[in-house]
């Protein structure tokens, strides 16, 4: 959120002038605070003062989400694989695109890999342009629900299994995203505990049996 | 298939001087070499931390090439 504060010889005259300047086109997305109502000198007697405004804006929210469409779909014809954006939500602080190609399988990669990577280049390049932080959330044909719920049998099969042997089982490696949710899922499991090992993109979750 | 003109894209939007980015595609039989130059600035933008950016870029330049059967290499020069 900006603050610009402008002078104008009415509050209408002030906003108007709030709006060309910041070139902003609906009122509605901003918050516009009166500072000073301004008086005007009566047939040009006495003293006049301008008004003054205040105007809360935000110079993101716009541009974000299509900037992001823009640059995904450049990249995804430059790689050579046809695509579309199927859904497009902005929130707050994060973009949700949902895309749609009759290659998705490339898109997504081996678990995930090409996915993840043109996730983390989409979000560095959008903000490098936009200078916003938002979080940019890429998915393909429901990949990350599906994966989810791969991950959550996985991880209940595998404490079954740990729970049986009493061996400790370490899983292959994983995103931090991944491994959260592996803990979650097993958290109130009472045979087992989770815990994360190993460094960098090689960290892996090991599930042992609870002493 | 242009991993130039991909790469070129991707690099371009990341660094603070997309003017100074130079690539040189080396045409093999088999395998095709990227060179990539960027300012000394820039360097940490298209590398990352622990490689991961530069790591991220050739995922995708081989998520491209899938198709070729061709080995595309992508070689960061300081």
């Amino acid at each position: 959120m900006k603050v610009f504060e402008i002078e104008g010889k009415t509050v209408d005259d002030a906003t108007r002038k709030a709006m060309a300047e910041l070139n902003i086109t609906d009122i509605e997305k901003t918050r516009v605070e009166v500072i000073d109502q301004g008086k005007s000198g009566i047939f040009g007697f006495g003293v006049s003062r301008p008004a003054k405004i205040r105007v809360y804006y935000s110079d993101t929210t716009a541009d974000v989400g299509d900037t992001t469409k823009e640059i995904l779909l450049t990249i995804l014809k430059k790689m050579g694989i046809e695509g579309s954006v199927k859904d497009l939500k902005e929130g707050e602080n994060k973009v949700y695109i949902e895309m749609e190609s009759p290659r998705s399988g490339l898109v997504i990669g081996k678990k995930g890999k090409t996915l993840e990577a043109l996730q983390f280049l989409v979000n560095l390049m959008v903000n490098h342009r936009t200078k916003s932080d938002k979080k940019i959330i890429l998915d393909i044909e429901q990949y990350r629900a599906k994966r989810e719920k791969a991950l959550r049998k996985l991880s209940r099969d595998i404490a079954m299994k740990v729970s049986k042997t009493g061996r400790p089982w370490t899983l292959e490696p994983m995103n931090p995203f991944e491994r959260r949710l592996i803990h979650l899922t097993l958290q109130n499991d009472a045979r087992v505990t989770t815990k994360s090992e190993g460094q960098g993109i090689y960290r892996k979750v090991k599930i042992s049996p609870k002493q | 298939m242009n991993y130039k003109d991909l790469v070129e894209y991707m690099v371009k939007s990341l660094v603070d001087h997309p003017d100074m980015v130079q690539i040189k595609e080396i045409e093999g039989e088999k395998s095709t070499i990227l060179e990539l130059k960027v300012t000394k600035e820039d360097i940490g933008k298209v590398i990352g931390k622990h490689g991961r950016i530069a790591r991220a870029i050739r995922t995708i330049i081989n998520a491209s090439a899938t198709k070729s059967g061709k080995r595309v290499v992508l070689e960061i020069l300081d």
